[in-house]
């Protein structure tokens, strides 16, 4: 456990004169019982008063040293999310978009690994990382709400997914004092691509076997095809967009994304099985130490101080139900 | 505007907790009707034939663990205080200066930086790397530039917007600016890369609007700067008109002009003479594109600028848990002497029982 202002033990000083004056006081409780002819308490009424006043002092002086313990483990994770504009589909307005639904599983999966560092990725017709790594989720779920969006280049009308592995690939290999920790990327998207996707994939995947990534796919979509709402100055209308008289409808290809998470020695999830994806990314984190000095960020920790509050307050509980007085069987068995 | 002083508590649902405690307190306040309360003064109480019933005593040793379990109700809640300068060392930044850089990275900024007439740019657009490699490309100096803001301001929050045709938010405003948006910058307009492939046209206005939107989103930015290296200039209404904007929002605007004609600057210059809040630089070599970087960075600053857009949150867990680790030891102390209370009972002479709570005074 570290602490960001030990100083404050010193403080711990005010329990040198509190114990004289407990000592007095248990004479002088037993001096007023004589008075009276009456029993002092117990001894053990002393001993329990004295361990509840240290615990509930010495526990507020530790949280004011703001006690915090680090993670022992930890993982670096890419978030590769698709922003074309098929993830705008939706049956209606009031539902969802599957951008949305992916943003969803994303802050699920921050809030399930609190210990791990983040990174995104956003593609359409490009791939570009919208984010550097990093361990404040804070600041993750702030591009998620605010700086992930369709549209984010210029024609996002297409899904280069091949584009988009291949890019992930060759950062890692290029930049690998960034992103030299991360094997796994979450991979989110509709699948949605064109044409014989074994063949336009196999590069890309080769690249990511060689860059040492594995691929956890999270497929968002419908298991019916989704129409697309149109969108008018950033508001969703009832109506469909069109293509020739035709709705566009986008279908959901959960078996790209199994085949990606499968070639890379991945897995793949469908939205409903965000808890699995957790666990995923639960054990594959890993005691490295140094991948915080090559990150160059700071390490994540916990803030422990609740513990001590709430050793503190029991102890005050403690110490306001706690009766000097002997039960009067005790009385009895005193008194003959 | 300087950041209003202001207290809250984050888990205000947490000052609950205290409600078992406070139920104790009352309970001990309007307990047992067979207790009663009597002052004593030692041994000289033994000369007295009066009962001296003091029950304000009582309300003594009750105010002072109210106190005790409020303040504890306190931790719990969380509070903290936002102002506009540290209080404690430990104090966390919670708004800083946010600037955002805007990059033009049409096809005409993969031309070299040194390049002096406009016909020479002509010349040069699509054919980013002909016979220049030896040159460094505007791009690569106004990369260089945001290089500088970002290690020049380790503590702002920086963002990115790339613009060419459309502008695109390579960076929402972040302090994480230690790898320098390397991730992203890393690629260059000379060689085959997706930047490459993005790079088309220039829409200022747009990138300009986005980065006011970017501003306007981000709940913890007042005010703000944009930092706008381009090369376009015959953008000069749609610019008028976003500089414009920018600066009723409060956003100032310092634009570097790569190779631009100074009868831009000059007339954006004697247009906005009189506003403090915008700049234009024109910036034909490295080292002219250095001192348009120097001089931005001393404008941004300038202390008022500073404290208008910087927020501290001081969390008061820690000096009140010290406050009340000390206030406790003095109440103990108060609980000990002056307040001090035992509890004694016994069998009576007609054989009933007998509990005092017994007060001590000195």
């Amino acid at each position: 456990m570290y602490f960001e202002f030990p100083e404050a033990f010193f403080f711990l000083l005010v329990l040198v004169p509190l114990l004289f004056l407990l000592s007095r006081s248990e004479r002088r409780s037993k001096e007023i019982a004589n008075t009276y002819k009456s029993h002092p308490p117990a001894k053990t009424f002393f001993t329990t008063r004295l361990i509840l006043i240290v615990v509930f002092i010495a526990a507020l002086i530790t949280v004011a040293a703001m006690p915090f313990v680090p993670y022992e483990k930890t993982g670096s994770f890419v978030f590769l999310t698709d922003v074309s504009r098929s993830m705008h589909a939706r049956h209606s307005c009031s539902e969802p978009t599957l951008l949305d639904r992916a943003k969803k599983v994303m802050r699920a999966s921050l809030s399930g690994v609190p210990e791990a560092r983040f990174g995104i990725f956003a593609f359409d017709r490009f791939a570009f990382p919208i984010t550097q790594l990093t361990n404040d989720h804070a600041y993750i779920d702030e591009v998620i709400e605010h700086g992930l969006y369709v549209g984010l280049t210029y024609e996002a009308t297409r899904t280069e997914l091949a584009n988009a592995l291949s890019v992930v690939a060759q950062k890692k290999q290029r930049l690998f004092g960034v992103y030299g920790d991360v094997r796994h990327v979450v991979l989110l998207s509709d699948g949605n691509i064109e044409g014989d996707f074994r063949r336009s994939l196999r590069e890309p995947i080769q690249q990511l076997r060689n860059a040492g990534v594995r691929i956890f796919a999270v497929g968002i979509g419908n298991p019916e095809a989704t129409p697309l709402m149109a969108v008018e100055a950033g508001q969703c209308t009832s109506r469909n967009v069109e293509v020739e008289g035709q709705k566009v409808m986008i279908p959901f290809r959960a078996d790209v994304l199994k085949y990606i998470a499968n070639e890379t020695l991945g897995q793949y999830f469908s939205e409903a099985e965000t808890d699995e994806l957790v666990r995923a990314l639960r054990a594959e984190l890993s005691l490295e130490a140094d991948q915080t000095a090559r990150s160059g960020t700071p390490p994540s920790h916990r803030d422990v101080s609740w513990v001590f509050l709430a050793a503190a307050t029991l102890a005050l509980f403690g110490l306001m139900i706690l009766r000097p007085a002997r039960t009067l069987r005790e009385i009895d068995e005193l008194e003959p | 505007m300087n950041v209003p002083e202001s207290l809250r508590l984050v888990a205000a649902p947490l000052f609950l907790i205290i409600l078992p405690l406070l139920l104790v307190l009352i309970r001990d306040v309007i307990g047992r009707s067979s207790d009663s309360t009597i002052a004593l003064t030692g041994l000289e109480y033994l000369s007295s034939t009066k009962l001296n019933l003091q029950p304000r005593r009582r309300w003594y040793r009750v105010t002072l663990f109210a106190v005790i379990i409020i303040t504890l109700g306190l931790l719990w809640a969380r509070p903290e205080f936002q102002s506009s300068r540290p209080v404690f060392y430990a104090d966390t930044q919670t708004r800083q200066k946010s600037i955002i850089l805007v990059i033009d990275v049409s096809r005409s900024m993969a031309g070299p930086l040194e390049s002096q007439s406009k016909a020479d740019r002509l010349a040069t657009y699509g054919k980013g790397d002909a016979g220049q490699q030896d040159q460094i490309t505007r791009y690569e100096a106004a990369r260089e530039t945001v290089y500088s803001f970002v290690e020049r301001f380790p503590t702002a929050r920086i963002g990115l917007i790339l613009f060419s045709t459309e502008p695109f938010l390579a960076r929402w405003p972040t302090t994480g600016t230690s790898n320098r948006f390397d991730e992203i910058l890393e690629e260059n307009l000379r060689e085959s890369s997706q930047l490459r492939r993005f790079s088309s046209l220039t829409n200022t206005d747009a990138a300009l609007m986005l980065a006011k939107d970017v501003f306007a989103k981000h709940a913890s930015t007042r005010g703000g700067a944009i930092v706008y290296i381009s090369d376009a200039e015959d953008e000069i209404e749609n610019m008028r008109l976003a500089i414009r904007d920018l600066r009723d929002e409060g956003i100032r605007l310092y634009a570097v002009g790569v190779g631009i004609s100074e009868s831009i600057v000059d007339e954006l210059s004697q247009e906005f003479a009189d506003d403090p809040g915008f700049r234009i630089f024109r910036a034909d070599s490295e080292d002219e594109m250095r001192d348009a970087y120097r001089l931005v960075s001393e404008l941004e600053e300038a202390p008022r600028i500073l404290s208008e857009e910087s927020a501290f949150v001081t969390d008061l867990r820690g000096i009140i848990a010290l406050v009340l680790a000390v206030f406790s030891a003095i109440a103990l102390w108060l609980l000990e002497t002056r307040l001090h209370r035992t509890q004694v009972a016994g069998t009576s002479a007609e054989g009933g029982t007998w509990r005092h709570r017994v007060f001590r005074v000195s």
